[in-house]
């Protein structure tokens, strides 16, 4: 399956060549879950603490689903 | 270890020691514990009978980084309950290394008078008359002073909203480059300063006898393992100075919780425009500064200086609750005119968050269109003129929904609500709600844990276990909010256990005293207790820890809920 990712923070910086426009598309197993694409990214839990799919936010254990527009943000402190 | 005591009736100041109740106290802890003692709950805030009081943290003075915070109490002529409001800048290390654990101001100067309090590097402190400062913006009020004064003084001062008593009116702090562009702003402080005739504090930076240190050694060793732990943390390290505060804007979108068109919209259409990401890019790109130092010690640098498409100068330390409040509340998806509305209070003296969300209700009522970012200046040029409405919009968002009829105000304990609609994290909706604050996001944020993949099973749009993070949240930010630390130092400590424990050792070595976490816990129930037990003389009873109904009644696209915390659940935060 197919999801669209885009990245905030210093996340893009990351990957060279990424438009933030556009986000990237990432070919994941079906049953894949927000863990498992942001392992595929590289991307850590101190890096990348806050994902929403299709504007709802996720725990690392849920579903992706095919077609989905993933966000992923830095983890958050503070007030 | 000196209180000061001003009185304004009198003109007299007196330096005591400080009274043993209140000996290892700082910070809120004093501050509240202070009003609870001696201020008459059911006094007129704006009346001679309430007391101004102005602490440094327990921290601030010694060599630990990021401590500069000071906490300024009263009784709030907003809520009409307790108030602390904390701001960073430079007074409150000044003040610590005066060895002065608190300012108090007492009295009321005659009606017409006017006086500026100096307190030299010899912690002598003197009244001046400053009458000619009337009506003074803040701007022009610190440059002047530090012409009259030298630069190397800490300035907190009032803006003509705060000698106007409106209800929203701040006490600006200067920051390290001597500009008014922090605020002590939430609760109506700035208007209790001006009731008693005092426009500005001017405190030497040049003191050299800050309190002993029962164990300077064990200090030393762990400031060292806790600015270590600080610089290295992801959080505190990298992110902060990068993107500030204003990083928040993107996630809270994307969790749908960014209160938006006078809270009716929990996503802002356009919120790119405003994020933090755009923020440092538009910054960056015109020559000014991120990754800015606002306050002394500071070693995370989370501030910024904003400057126009000239490279001129606009504002500083533009901040993620004011671009909310200026743009997300009012449809104003522009930084220009986000940061000019963030300049203008600053210099007017205005809470940007009580302000911002005064004119998003005026425009909900109809007054203006949303989006309209002229309308909106003019609104606060309108508070300076003092009319009607400028009145109305200088005391905030429940005097504007009077004033226009309108029934959609989103506060608690009459103050606004801070940039996450208690519908969409419904954590918020307990912190907002039960505070002895009114609604204040940093009294208990626990933004993080009902947003975050990991660790953790809050559901943000479930009250599920909202009440117990709260609860826990709020004691520890009120232990915290004692020791002058800056709150985003706060994520090494709760994340690296070695800087938690650095923590409670250099608490320990400026005490004199071992403590325990359990220790600090209990200090964060005692500063509560004190806060509620004086809300309750007030009159402010558990039927005043609800939030305004609208938010029961009115589902909060796109999620569509309401809140869902219970009056009893509500009720049972505070099981102390
Ligand atoms: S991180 Fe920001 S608010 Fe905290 S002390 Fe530094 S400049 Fe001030």
């Amino acid at each position: 399956m197919n999801v669209k990712v885009k990245l905030f923070g210093l996340l893009p910086r990351r990957f060279p060549g990424y438009n933030p426009e556009q986000g990237m598309e990432v070919l994941l197993p079906q049953g894949a879950r927000v863990k498992d694409l942001l392992a595929r990214l590289d991307i850590s839990k101190e890096e990348g603490g806050i994902v929403a799919m299709n504007g709802l936010v996720q725990k690392a254990d849920a579903e992706l689903r095919d077609g989905s527009v993933v966000h992923v943000f830095h983890p958050i402190a503070g007030g | 270890m000196k209180f000061l005591r001003v009185n304004m009736t009198e003109k007299s100041i007196q330096a005591e020691d400080v009274p043993q109740a209140y000996l290892g106290l700082g910070g809120r802890g004093l501050t509240s514990i202070f009003i609870d003692a001696e201020v008459t709950p059911t006094c007129d805030p704006l009346g001679p009978e309430n007391k101004l009081i102005f602490a440094p943290g327990l921290l601030s003075g010694t060599t630990l980084i990021n401590t500069s915070r000071i906490s300024i109490g009263a009784k709030s002529p907003l809520t009409g309950g307790i108030k602390e409001s904390n701001v960073g800048g430079t007074v409150s290390a000044a003040l610590g290394r005066l060895g002065i654990t608190a300012i108090i101001v007492e009295g009321k100067a005659p009606q017409g008078e006017l006086y500026l309090l100096k307190i030299d590097e010899n912690a002598e402190a003197r009244l001046l008359p400053a009458l000619g400062f009337k009506g003074t913006r803040t701007y022009a009020l610190v440059e002047t002073l530090q012409k009259d004064h030298g630069a190397k003084n800490g300035i907190l001062c009032i803006g003509p909203a705060g000698e106007n008593q409106l209800a929203s009116a701040s006490i600006q702090s200067t920051d390290v480059d001597g500009r008014p562009c922090r605020a002590a702003g939430r609760g109506g402080l700035g208007a209790v300063m001006g009731s008693k005739g005092l426009k500005a504090l001017i405190v030497s930076q040049g003191g050299k006898h800050p309190d002993a240190l029962a164990d300077p050694e064990a200090f030393k060793g762990a400031a060292m393992i806790f600015a270590k732990a600080v610089k290295e943390h992801p959080f505190s390290g990298q992110l902060m100075p990068a993107l500030g505060t204003a990083m928040l804007v993107g996630p809270i979108n994307a969790a749908g919780a960014f209160p938006s068109f006078n809270a009716t919209q929990g996503v802002l259409d356009g919120w790119e425009r405003i994020s933090g990401e755009k923020l440092a890019e538009t910054i960056k790109a015109r020559g000014g500064k991120s990754g800015h130092m606002g306050c002394s010690q500071c070693i995370i640098h989370c501030s910024n200086e904003f400057v126009d498409a000239q490279g001129k100068y606009v504002t500083a330390a533009l901040e993620y609750e004011t671009i909310w409040a200026t743009g997300g509340m009012t449809g104003i998806t522009d930084l220009d005119s986000i940061a000019r509305m963030d300049f203008l209070c600053d210099d007017i003296g205005l809470d940007t968050m009580n302000t911002g969300v005064a004119i998003a209700v005026a425009m909900d009522a109809g007054y203006k269109p949303f989006g309209d970012a002229q309308a909106a200046i003019e609104m606060l040029e309108e508070i300076v003129k003092g009319t009607e409405l400028g009145k109305a919009i200088g005391n905030g968002p429940v005097s504007v929904g009077k004033h226009f009829n309108h029934h959609r105000v989103p506060v608690a304990k009459n103050q606004s609500i801070a940039a996450y609609d208690p519908r969409g994290i419904q954590g918020m909706a307990v912190t907002y709600a039960t505070s002895p604050m009114g609604a204040d996001h940093t009294a208990g944020w626990v933004v993080g844990q009902n947003l975050a993949a990991f660790g953790g099973k809050l559901d943000p749009l479930s009250p599920q276990g909202q009440v117990e993070v709260s609860r826990a949240a709020q004691i520890a930010t009120a232990a915290f909010d004692c020791t002058g630390l800056c709150q985003f130092a706060a994520t090494a400590a709760n994340d690296v256990p070695e800087a938690g424990q650095a923590l409670l050792t250099l608490l320990g070595a400026k005490l004199g005293t071992a403590l325990t976490q359990e220790d600090v816990n209990a200090l964060g129930v005692r500063v509560i207790k004190a806060e509620r037990a004086f809300n309750r003389k007030a009159g402010l009873t558990n039927k005043a820890d609800r939030l305004a109904k609208f938010f029961y009644e009115e589902p909060l696209p796109p999620h569509n809920k309401t809140v869902l915390v219970s009056d009893e659940e509500m009720d049972r935060t505070f099981n102390f």
